[in-house]
């Protein structure tokens, strides 16, 4: 029997700032369950993400040309076991100084030294897997990047509540004032009897009005495109033809203003007509992300494929797309899980459709997917079963109290449809989601981490960064049980890993969700849906 | 001179961007679905452009 593909084991850069990761991340979890999340202080935590945010991004593109270099040195240098127990023991000071008195609670003199062993813990685990002189000499690599990453950290987190003002003050009225008379031009469009009261900023039929607030009106979504166009036309930069590209920014940004005048219109308009509780619960807190989402990628794709933007051209469209083939039945369950979202109140009566989204695209696609090995073995269900005992375990741990009974719509619902909706949701949850989960993380993301031409990486193959990640982004989109998530993502990797096969950790990971969903309907565990 | 509009223009949209943390309309429990979503698709834009 062959065993799993494992490349470059060594410890390079790119594998110690995986373990480091692993292990800062442990310790976080184990921290936040033991004490609660740690403070930053008053309003520290927003600058403090932007300046790291931003000293990554800079830092990265100065460092990037020295990287193997120091990757390479790092190959022979040991783990400083020393360090790393320094790392332990700062770790240990910062939790037993971490339940002060009431009266300690203010003092400096308990804030100043629970501030430094955390800082110091943090650099000592760092200096435990990448020696101080070839960390000290990463850094001067990144040059002053950190100047300026803390000068546009300070000065986003000071611009932030100047923004959010401007729609209430005098200096950005004049957007106000546009984006107000486009609603009203819109709503009367579509309604004969529009309300409307500038000066409160209220506008609506005499059945639903709402009143567009600073946080409503669309400014972090414009904010949102710009910093993803100016980042999609630096990372382009090779591909497409300037000054033209540049042209690309306002026109991303009107058409995320536009949509945001349709989205108030659309809010009104299903108030209107009676779905006040899905206008406020479901559609507006999702109008924002899926619009986001669609001029985000409108606005790549305009700058691939227009001719007047594009430098390179894109494959005919006769040529099948593997990556679409591996993520798009991911993607439909992503997309139609916005939408259903949007439509809902309290309860996604509407889950039915993910399935239908999914279905839709794995035949689509069906062709494709008959080519790949999904022959089955005794280590799919295994593992499968594994991941469910973790995942129970893990939620004891950490969300102990968390049980909740079936949601009252559910219960309130004829028995017909609860059993179609509870069958259904089942149904997706063993099938659809199990394939397409896979396809995404297993079979493209992991062997994309690896290589840009994916599929010149046989399945099964691995390396522990890419593993690790695709494991990580697996978590993430699992929300507070991210922890579950991640370690399920790694085990359902080895099932891949173990035969190269697809096939074992689809059913592993249908196993688990089959599992789950008996948990859930035996034990009413529904917290778990 | 490229480098510093755009550093500002990043600045400015951060700005604006930090205040989604208060906002309702971008829902964070929705936000990594639509994150995954775009990822997803930009990768395979990526992946539809010649070699």
């Amino acid at each position: 029997m062959k065993g799993p593909a494992v490349l470059s084991s060594r410890h390079g850069l790119q594998q110690r700032l995986c373990w480091l990761v692993v292990l800062l991340g442990v310790e976080w979890v184990a921290i936040s369950a033991t004490v609660g999340v740690p403070e930053t202080g008053t309003g520290f935590g927003i600058p403090l993400t932007a300046s790291a945010a931003f000293f990554l991004i800079l830092g990265y593109s100065r460092v990037r040309a020295s990287l193997p270099q120091i990757s390479a040195e790092l190959q022979s240098a040991e783990i400083d076991w020393a360090c790393l127990l320094a790392h332990a023991g700062a770790l240990l000071i910062f939790l037993a100084l971490s339940f002060p008195t009431p009266a300690q609670k203010s003092s400096l003199l308990w804030k100043a030294p629970r501030l430094a062993s955390a800082i110091g813990a943090i650099v000592l685990g760092i200096f435990a897997l990448i020696p101080p002189p070839t960390a000290w000499r990463l850094i001067l690599h990144t040059g002053r990047s950190w100047v300026y990453a803390l000068a546009a950290g300070a000065t986003a987190w000071r611009l932030s509540p100047f923004c959010q003002s401007l729609w209430n003050s005098s200096p950005g009225r004049v957007l106000t004032d546009v984006t107000f008379d486009f609603v009203h031009l819109l709503l009367r469009n579509v309604f004969p009897d529009v309300v409307a009261d500038r000066a409160k900023l209220a506008i609506g039929t005499p059945r639903f009005a709402v009143e567009i607030g600073g946080p409503c009106s669309g400014f972090e979504g414009l904010g949102m495109i710009l910093v993803f166009g100016v980042f999609w036309l630096w990372f382009l930069r090779k591909e497409i033809r300037f000054p033209q590209a540049l042209l690309s920014l306002p026109a991303g940004l009107l058409l995320m203003w536009v949509l945001n005048a349709v989205r108030i219109v659309l809010l009104i308009s299903i108030g209107h007509f009676g779905a006040e509780k899905i206008a406020i619960g479901g559609f507006h807190s999702q109008a924002g992300w899926i619009a986001f989402s669609g001029v985000t990628l409108a606005y790549a794709g305009a700058l691939q494929h227009f001719r007047w933007f594009a430098r390179v051209q894109s494959q005919p469209a006769a040529t099948e797309n593997r990556a679409a083939v591996f993520l798009v039945p991911f993607m439909a369950i992503l997309a139609v899980s916005l939408l259903t979202h949007a439509a809902s109140a309290d309860f996604e009566w509407l889950y039915p459709l993910r399935w239908v989204g999914a279905c839709c695209a794995l035949w689509f696609f069906r062709r494709s997917y008959k080519a790949l090995d999904w022959s089955l073995s005794w280590s799919g269900p295994t593992i499968g079963v594994a991941v469910f005992i973790l995942w129970i375990a893990l939620e004891r741990f950490i969300h102990p109290l968390t049980s909740t009974a079936m949601p009252v719509a559910l219960a309130g619902a004829s028995a017909a449809t609860r059993t179609a909706w509870i069958l259904i949701r089942a149904l997706a949850a063993t099938t659809t989601v199990p394939i397409a989960e896979e396809l995404a993380f297993r079979g493209f993301l992991l062997r994309r981490l690896m290589a840009e031409d994916f599929e010149t990486i046989p399945l099964g193959r691995f390396t522990w960064p890419a593993l690790l990640l695709s494991s990580i982004t697996f978590g993430a989109l699992h929300g507070s049980r991210w922890v579950a998530g991640t370690l399920s993502g790694l085990l359902y990797g080895f099932a891949v890993a173990r035969r190269g096969k697809l096939g074992d950790a689809v059913i592993a990971h249908a196993t688990t969700n089959a599992m789950l969903a008996a948990y859930v309907l035996v034990c009413n565990q529904w917290q778990f849906w | 001179m490229q480098k510093l509009i755009a550093l500002v223009l990043l600045v400015i949209g951060s700005s604006s961007v930090a205040m989604a943390s208060y906002v309702p309309e971008i829902d964070p429990a929705s936000g990594a679905s639509a994150l995954a979503l775009i990822a997803g698709g930009l990768l395979i834009l990526r992946s539809c452009r010649k070699k």
